[in-house]
């Protein structure tokens, strides 16, 4: 009874985890198309949350990656898979409050990886999973992606270059809207996955299925998943979406299509080998590599380093929380009183995010490029953002 | 140093990855430029009364956005297996 009221919990933070990855990662595959005006932001974001909704039910192969591989299976308890997603959920929050497109993926594998050192000490962790299924994909997609998203604007504007520039530009839009659309279908199959990996962890550690290799991930979870990610994406990151569609470089529209179309290839071909890549961080990179392949563009390369910075800090960032989560949880003993003791105390403090959030809210229309291409330039009054 | 990356990377996998990366990403690109370039000189040769190259022009363009939708196919395909 008390293993079930556990998993209970970790089921519901694992969902809230969805959801501010839902949030979090809106900016990925519309953040450009917002910029450009190619899509008014809440059309935008309802495309999105819709394909995210979709994408969560056509392949499981990442979800079986996350569940396996990164820590010893027989080391995980679900009060450990509830510390991994405290952290995460916690680092998600801080970062979309800075307006950082920072990773979810890495914030709940660091997480979990924070809760199995305190709880099992470091034999429970598989460096070489780290390395091969997470720390090496991290470092060579942005940049594949920023090169591949470089050489090809360039080449684009090559071609077009014989012709008034905005009248070309002005023919990628229903391009821009398709190469984003295929980025938040790629983003529902990729990241909510990881949600019904770590729902499954827990589930396997309760008995409450089968694990192994060959698990299969329960329908229910499924869907739960792809709910809580569409949710999360129709919500908008506002903050994230202006930073990433604004204040990287300024977005035109084959730059918006070229960086979506590559992060979309780079995602897909990631996804088909199994690797849990970080879409913001295939998406940052590309967006990055476009304004370098852009003639006149300027990359704000001071943004980029912050943004850059916060990529190092997750791993370890999340992983510390997570750890402090455990030992709380860890102090109450075996019981429910810890979670629910955490569980509180991270509701409390996403009550007080939410509050201040209201005070310095980032409205959808500052998302939008001050030179839209497509419809007329946003006349909301602008806040600064945090980045 | 060698063995101990061999071992612990997949690099085949990796590779995979990262030459589809680079072949589609950069041949979806390209095919969107040149269906941009067509459509827009299309337009020019109609309007100079060149009505036989604009037909041409637009069956490239026509091509063009064949292929992108080919490669928005082949992306939801692979998403599916």
């Amino acid at each position: 009874m008390t293993g079930d009221i556990i998993v209970a919990l970790v089921v519901a933070t694992a969902l809230g985890f969805d959801f501010t990855n839902g949030f979090h990662d809106t900016a990925n595959a519309m953040a450009t198309t917002i910029a450009t005006g190619a899509l008014k932001p809440k059309v935008a974001v309802a495309i999105a949350a819709l394909l995210n909704f979709v994408g969560a039910f056509i392949s499981l192969k990442v979800a079986a990656t996350v569940a396996g591989g990164i820590v010893d299976a027989d080391s995980i308890t679900p009060t450990v898979v509830f510390g991994g997603l405290v952290g995460a959920i916690c680092w998600n929050l801080a970062t979309w409050w800075f307006g950082l497109p920072s990773s979810s993926s890495h914030a709940l594998i660091g997480g979990v990886i924070g809760a199995t050192l305190v709880a099992a000490g470091g034999s429970a962790i598989e460096v070489k999973g780290i390395v091969s299924k997470v720390l090496v994909p991290a470092v060579v997609s942005p940049i594949v992606a920023g090169l591949i998203a470089a050489l090809g604007v360039f080449l684009v504007y090559r071609i077009i270059k014989r012709f008034v520039v905005d009248r070309a530009e002005r023919q990628f839009r229903w391009a821009q809207v398709a190469s984003s659309s295929m980025v938040a279908l790629a983003h529902g199959t990729n990241d909510a996955q990881k949600t019904m990996g770590v729902i499954s962890l827990a589930l396997i550690a309760n008995g409450s299925i089968k694990g192994g290799d060959d698990f299969d991930v329960p329908t229910w979870v499924i869907i739960c998943c792809a709910t809580a990610i569409a949710l999360g994406t129709y919500t908008g990151g506002w903050r994230i979406i202006k930073t990433l569609g604004t204040k990287v470089v300024e977005v035109r529209p084959p730059q918006g299509f070229g960086s979506e179309a590559v992060a979309a290839t780079v995602i897909l071909a990631s996804s088909h080998v199994g690797y849990p890549l970080s879409t913001t961080q295939v998406v940052s990179g590309a967006v990055t590599g476009s304004g370098v392949g852009r003639p006149g563009a300027a990359v704000n390369w001071a943004v980029a380093g912050r943004i850059v910075a916060g990529w190092l800090l997750t791993l370890p960032a999340a992983a510390a929380t997570a750890a402090v989560a455990y030992a709380i949880v860890d102090l109450f003993g075996n019981g429910v009183a810890g979670p629910i003791v955490v569980s509180i105390a991270l509701a409390i403090g996403c009550f007080f995010l939410w509050r201040a959030n209201r005070a310095t809210n980032v409205e959808p229309e500052e998302t939008v490029s001050e030179n839209p291409t497509f419809g007329p330039a946003p006349t909301a009054a602008r806040v600064p953002a945090a980045v | 140093m060698t063995p101990l990356a061999s071992s612990i990377v997949d690099w085949s996998s990796l590779g995979e990855a990262v030459y589809a990366s680079v072949a589609v990403g950069l041949g979806v690109l390209l095919v969107a430029g040149f269906g941009v370039a067509s459509s827009l000189r299309a337009e020019d040769e109609r309007g100079a009364g060149h009505d036989g190259s604009a037909v041409a022009l637009t069956g490239v363009t026509v091509l063009c956005v064949l292929a992108l939708l080919a490669a928005i196919g082949t992306g939801i395909y692979f998403l599916t297996q």
